[in-house]
């Protein structure tokens, strides 16, 4: 125990533990679906199939607990 | 048939050499009949962690490649008969590793071998992969610092996703092993404590494995600090290699400075 401990600003360790714990969360945030990409390639290829698509969409959500890919295509506008 | 662990790490230096060759060797000793992989291709360096450098002739790559036959290019280690290194090629890249012929290698090792380590290369990229791909269990080592403690939760990610048996909808079980613990720098909260980092991983703790001066000695001579028994670091890898072969093994703390002088306790007040 230091005497004069109370004097100095907080310890390096707290300090790492709580970055960590940000850094952490985010990267783990980020990497929930790593197939994410390939699933995206092989959507477009399915439907392009049958439809003319601008884009393939997709978007991570959590509602309240529960993990949501919300997946949106966008067709070539038809009425051209 | 054996069970497969892959020694991993977020990024490099952080002691995983160290830790399959020592792990091999205490487990070796505790009567398993061992293989360690050095799967590092290009990076050879597990030969000179247990002094085999002079003895590679045959690596994995020619078993991989069907140039030889395995007992061949098997390198026994001297101080236990049930030790056996198998070499990383330090002249073909990654690239030579192919998910099949990786397969078949370990499919024979588990023929053989109670315990098979493979020594993995750092980071994430296809080497990685390959090394982990057939993994029973992996064994995670960080050193109590940001940067390794970041890249080893990325590295489980991967694991979790990648691995066979994950993606057979099988748990990969994952063990951490906190080395280059110094324990004074832990006391005056300067380094982060076994307890945080397990915290922030949540994973099992195998093993901690204070700060050593021994470890240089022993990458020296090609000497394991496992064998020397004056080693702190040496007795915490017996620990750990006694509770892979299923001994309960209390955890020692080496978060503690071993006693403190008069000198030290008083400069310690007002530091």
């Amino acid at each position: 125990m230091s005497l004069f401990g109370f004097l100095k600003k907080k310890k390096s360790a707290k300090r790492a533990k709580d970055r960590l714990n940000v850094a952490i969360a985010l990267d783990r945030d980020s990497n929930v679906y790593p197939y994410l990409d390939q699933m995206k390639q092989e959507i477009m290829q399915i439907v392009q199939k049958y439809s003319k698509i601008k884009d393939v969409r997709i978007n991570k959500e959590k509602v309240e607990d529960q993990d949501i890919l919300d997946i949106e295509i966008v067709l070539e506008d038809s009425t051209r | 048939m054996g069970i497969v662990f892959s020694v991993i790490s977020g990024k490099g230096g952080v002691g995983k050499t160290t830790t399959s060759a020592n792990l091999a060797i205490g487990t070796a000793l505790q009567g398993k009949k061992t293989v360690v992989v050095d799967f590092d291709i290009g990076q050879r360096n597990l030969d000179m962690i247990l002094g085999l450098e002079n003895r590679v002739v045959y690596d994995i790559t020619h078993v991989m490649e069907g140039d030889v036959k395995l007992n061949q290019a098997l390198i026994p280690f001297k101080k236990s008969k049930n030790l056996y290194f198998l070499a990383a090629s330090q002249t073909k890249d990654k690239s030579v590793l192919d998910k099949e012929k990786v397969g078949r290698l370990i499919e024979e090792l588990k023929e053989e071998f109670d315990y098979i380590f493979i020594d993995a290369p750092a980071g994430i990229e296809s080497g990685f992969e390959h090394a982990v791909y057939y993994a029973d269990a992996a064994i995670v080592v960080v050193n109590p610092e940001v940067s390794s403690i970041r890249d080893s939760d990325r590295a489980i990610g991967i694991v979790d996703a990648k691995s066979k048996k994950s993606q057979e909808g099988k748990r990969v079980a994952k063990y951490l092993i906190i080395n280059r613990i110094n324990p004074e720098l832990v006391q005056k909260g300067e380094m982060l404590s076994s307890e945080d980092i397990l915290d922030i991983l949540e994973i099992d703790l195998l093993g901690k494995v204070p700060e050593d001066q021994f470890i240089i000695e022993a990458s020296n001579t090609g000497h394991p600090v496992i064998l020397n028994d004056r080693s702190e670091a040496g007795k915490a890898f017996e620990r750990i290699s006694r509770r892979l072969c299923g001994e309960e093994v209390p955890f020692v703390d080496v978060e503690t400075p071993k006693k403190a002088g008069l000198l030290k306790s008083i400069k310690k007040m007002f530091s």
